[in-house]
């Protein structure tokens, strides 16, 4: 009984042995070492879309080498309209630029292997532009006009962002306290609403009132967005430095 | 030896060969369906655990621990705007993953409704038909709070049998959110036709109850409808914009049944106190669904978590969330600036005297008073001190703020630091000061103040609404020890959705039935603001926007969880909650000529209290546990 005993010890020793020495040889598979870069630009323009990061565009991957309903993997463009992943596994995937302020796409099914550089055209639901701004000291008047090429969902809304970053944008802004309007807006759905024809027509003009002083600089742009936006995402102008004396 | 051996074997066998005849018997240690749904006390056994389960936001549900959970600081109306809570400014996200529990419940339910009948023998046709609406009823309750939360989810009707049912049949795909809707609709039309009108025990459904929670879910439908948007790349969510109309329709209906079955409360000509009583008042006529507890073993630790630093019991807490002055400001009878803004200065930033902390809010509506605890009104007899610190300084030029909060003198110099931990904190007028010498308590009984695990008010407000006025501090504890009964749905609940249904009907320039939709919607308003002590609409044109529902609604059930849901549903919540950060109102006291004066700013806590909701919360993520049990959930809502 007692030899037993010893041969039990022995037998779960060498297992114990056979289990640490097996732990190396554990990850066979290689690591991801594939990059997939590229741009979302405007189909019209040639303009990159301006979003957010994150919080703006993602892209979508699935890996059909494998398996015809893969689970997606995501992740996001950079605030400028470029992305770029560098840790991608080889492989077949559909790529697509989903959640952004543009008609959806069907994606590109594409091979990644080294570096796989995929571009987008879209067309954004609305464009942007800042017309005329006004300053005066921490005060500041911005003009800007709102244009689309084809009618889509309701204008909801038109908002300035301001912050002490360039990465502004709906992620990252002053907002507005007693006796300043930082991030001023204007909401073109409120009852009774504005129709798109006034709103696409008219140049539209928000203040900005008690910016502090003393060389500060802040970063500015515009964002408008319309109803038939999911992750209600802005369609941006381009930003403007300004410099507080 | 052995012959006492083989006679032993063969007493054994023969036993065994003559039981065979009665082996195929119940086992006597498991209860069986016919006990169970054979008799009125198994049944209601059983009915009182799926009551249970019921996903009820009462007074054991957060946003951090989700239900029958006793943390509850972070209250789900600390997301809202409504209160801004003690220990972790910010939204938390109520996200907590709850579908596993549901479809349990849903389960239980599903076999009560095949099981019953086949086994109801001891119970008369008129209980099986009451009890089978009532399951029907409970069963809407539950996919009602799923489809709230992720927008269409499979409908399981039958019970569910592994191994016999293969595992593609069981991995059921998620139904349209809409198809959703319309399931519950056709189970509570069910409850309304086959439950009894008056509950047969407290706390249990009606026909009044079924049609109560259909005015709630339809509403619900329709304003997603009106509101929401499709989504091509995920079907389950999103409702058509065609079918609002019938959804507010049904809402409409069915809050209409409750018609003088139902009305508001109304016992006390005095308009404050009546207010308090209808929390607690078992007998109201207000109380459509009521969740009831009982000490010690299912009892809740509301008193404990919210009540004001003066009332604290023995283990503490106290003042987790505090109610905004962006909610207080709601309310009638406030004096304002002229940018609408509590006055607390007039137009040369000096501060406005009052004589006592209550002056400003003498013509304040009786609902806020009874809503919320306001800095020197009264609580169980004692005067609620609340107050940020003294003013020590010299009043001759009048005491002056500007928005500055950084570099104002008013902070710097001439008040009182902010107490460190307790009361009993002094300051000592110092030599060359007005009053050399003289010592002083500076701070309020009930806060603010800073404290170290001891909560004062953050925001110069206590929450008032439920808060027992009749428990012994040595009573205010957990766990446990609350015990006033949660109401679920009450009656001004669904006058206000009726209100809200037949304005967007009317809106929607819907003129079904010859009613007039916009007069219906304007007597509702005026019911609940009479009730409340508020200023009436002077006439129906003067209810000319949606808003004055919504706010509405926003002061009547304010901490009751209701004002997530209707942010997400009127898909306010992502514009509402944009990098907010919430106003609080602060009083001194002015030692040099006894009076005081209030103080409006933003949290002190600052950029990490403000409140953003991300737009992908419209929908919770479905947990990912059961996307592996079932990939045919995929794809998951928008945003994840």
């Amino acid at each position: 009984m007692k030899k037993n005993k010893y041969y039990l010890h022995a037998l779960l020793f060498g297992i114990m042995v056979l289990n640490i020495i097996s732990c190396d040889n554990l990850d066979l598979y290689t690591e991801p070492g594939e990059t997939l870069v590229g741009t979302i630009t405007d189909k019209n323009t040639g303009d990159l879309i301006e979003t957010d990061q994150p919080n703006g565009i993602r892209i979508k991957l699935e890996e059909i080498s494998w398996s015809e309903t893969p689970e997606p993997l995501y992740f996001w463009v950079k605030p400028d309209g470029t992305f770029q992943n560098t840790k991608v596994f080889k492989g077949r995937y559909v790529v697509t630029p989903v959640d952004g302020p543009f008609f959806p796409i069907t994606g590109d099914t594409v091979q990644i292997q080294g570096k796989t550089e995929v571009n987008f055209k879209v067309e954004p639901f609305l464009k942007v532009k800042i017309d005329n701004t006004v300053q005066n000291g921490g005060n500041m008047d911005v003009y800007f006009k709102i244009s689309r090429d084809t009618p889509a969902y309701k204008i909801t809304d038109a908002k300035i962002f301001i912050s002490t970053t360039k990465f502004v944008g709906n992620n990252s802004f002053l907002s507005n306290m007693s006796g300043q309007i930082l991030s001023p807006s204007i909401n073109f759905n409120g009852s009774p609403a504005v129709p798109d024809e006034t709103v696409l027509a008219n140049t539209h003009k928000l203040s900005v009132i008690g910016l502090k002083g003393g060389n500060r600089t802040y970063y500015l742009r515009v964002g408008a967005r319309t109803n038939d936006n999911i992750q209600k995402r802005y369609n941006y102008s381009e930003i403007i430095k300004i410099v507080v004396p | 030896m052995k012959n006492k051996i083989t006679y032993f074997l063969m007493v054994m066998m023969s036993s065994v060969l003559f039981s065979c005849n009665d082996l195929d018997v119940a086992p006597y240690n498991i209860i069986q369906d016919k006990d169970v749904f054979g008799s009125t006390g198994g049944v209601t056994a059983y009915m009182s655990a799926l009551y249970q389960r019921l996903p009820i936001e009462d007074f054991r549900y957060s946003a951090q621990n989700g239900f029958n959970n006793h943390d509850i600081r972070r209250a789900l109306f600390k997301n809202t705007g409504e209160a801004i809570q003690n220990g972790s400014p910010g939204i938390t996200n109520p996200a907590t993953g709850y579908w596993g529990d549901a479809y349990t419940c849903i389960r239980y339910i599903n076999y009560l409704i095949k099981v019953l009948p086949e086994n109801s023998a001891g119970l008369s046709s008129g209980e099986i038909e009451s009890y089978l609406g009532e399951a029907c009823f409970l069963r809407a309750y539950v996919y009602f709070a799923l489809v709230k939360r992720y927008g269409g989810v499979p409908i399981i009707k039958e019970v569910q049998s592994f191994p016999e049912q293969s595992l593609e049949e069981l991995q059921v795909p998620r139904n349209t959110e809409s198809e959703v809707y319309d399931f519950i609709a056709e189970d509570l039309d069910v409850a309304i036709s086959k439950l009894p009108d008056k509950s047969i025990q407290r706390g249990r459904a009606n026909k009044y109850v079924a049609a109560a929670l259909k005015s709630r879910a339809m509403l619900f439908a329709g304003s997603i409808a009106k509101y929401g948007q499709m989504n091509a790349s995920c079907p389950a969510v999103g409702i058509p914009a065609g079918s609002a109309n019938k959804y507010l329709k049904s809402s409409y209906d069915a809050a209409k049944l409750l018609e003088g079955v139902y009305s508001l409360y109304r016992k006390n000509s005095d308009k404050y106190q009546n207010y308090v009583d209808l929390f607690f008042d078992a007998t109201s006529s207000e109380n459509i669904f009521v969740k009831e507890y009982h000490f010690p073993e299912t009892g809740h630790c509301y008193d404990a978590m919210f009540i004001p630093h003066q009332w604290v019991g023995p283990q503490g807490y106290g003042s987790q969330c505090c109610p905004t002055l962006d909610y207080v400001e709601l309310f009638d009878g406030l004096p304002r600036n002229a940018s609408g803004h509590i006055l607390t200065k007039d137009a040369t930033n000096t501060c406005i005297y009052y004589n006592d902390r209550m002056e400003l809010f003498q013509n304040a509506e009786p609902r806020l008073r009874a809503t919320v605890i306001l800095p020197g009104d009264v609580f169980k007899n004692q005067v609620a001190d609340i107050k940020r610190g003294t003013y020590v300084g010299s009043i001759s030029a009048g005491i002056k703020y500007t928005d500055d909060l950084t570099t104002n003198p008013f902070l710097n110099n001439n008040l009182t630091a902010r107490a460190t931990n307790a009361v009993n904190n002094t300051y000592t007028f110092p030599a060359g000061s007005l009053h050399p010498g003289v010592k002083i308590v500076p701070c309020g009984l009930s806060g603010p103040f800073n404290g170290n695990g001891i909560g004062g008010t953050i925001s110069g407000f206590g929450i008032r609404k439920y808060l027992d006025p009749n428990k012994p501090t040595d009573q205010v504890r957990l766990p446990n020890y609350s015990t006033q009964s949660w109401i679920d749905i009450r009656y001004a609940e669904v006058l206000l959705n009726r209100a809200e249904a037949a304005y967007e009907l009317y809106q929607n320039g819907y003129t079904g039935e010859g009613i007039d939709y916009q007069q219906d919607a304007f007597v509702c308003i005026n019911d609940i603001r009479d009730r409340a002590g508020a200023i009436l609409l002077p006439s129906q044109s003067a209810l000319n926007d949606i808003q004055i529902i919504r706010k509405e609604r926003r002061k009547e059930l304010a901490f009751e969880n209701k004002l997530w849901w209707d942010m997400r549903r009127w898909r306010t919540a992502h514009s509402e909650l944009n990098n907010r950060l919430m106003y609080v109102l602060f009083p001194y006291y002015v030692y040099e000529n006894d009076k005081w004066v209030y103080q409006r700013r933003p949290d002190e806590k600052g950029n990490a209290a403000r409140l953003t909701f991300n737009v992908n919360w419209y929908y919770e993520a479905i947990p990912a546990g059961e996307i592996t049990k079932n990939p045919n959930l995929l794809p998951n809502n928008p945003g994840y």
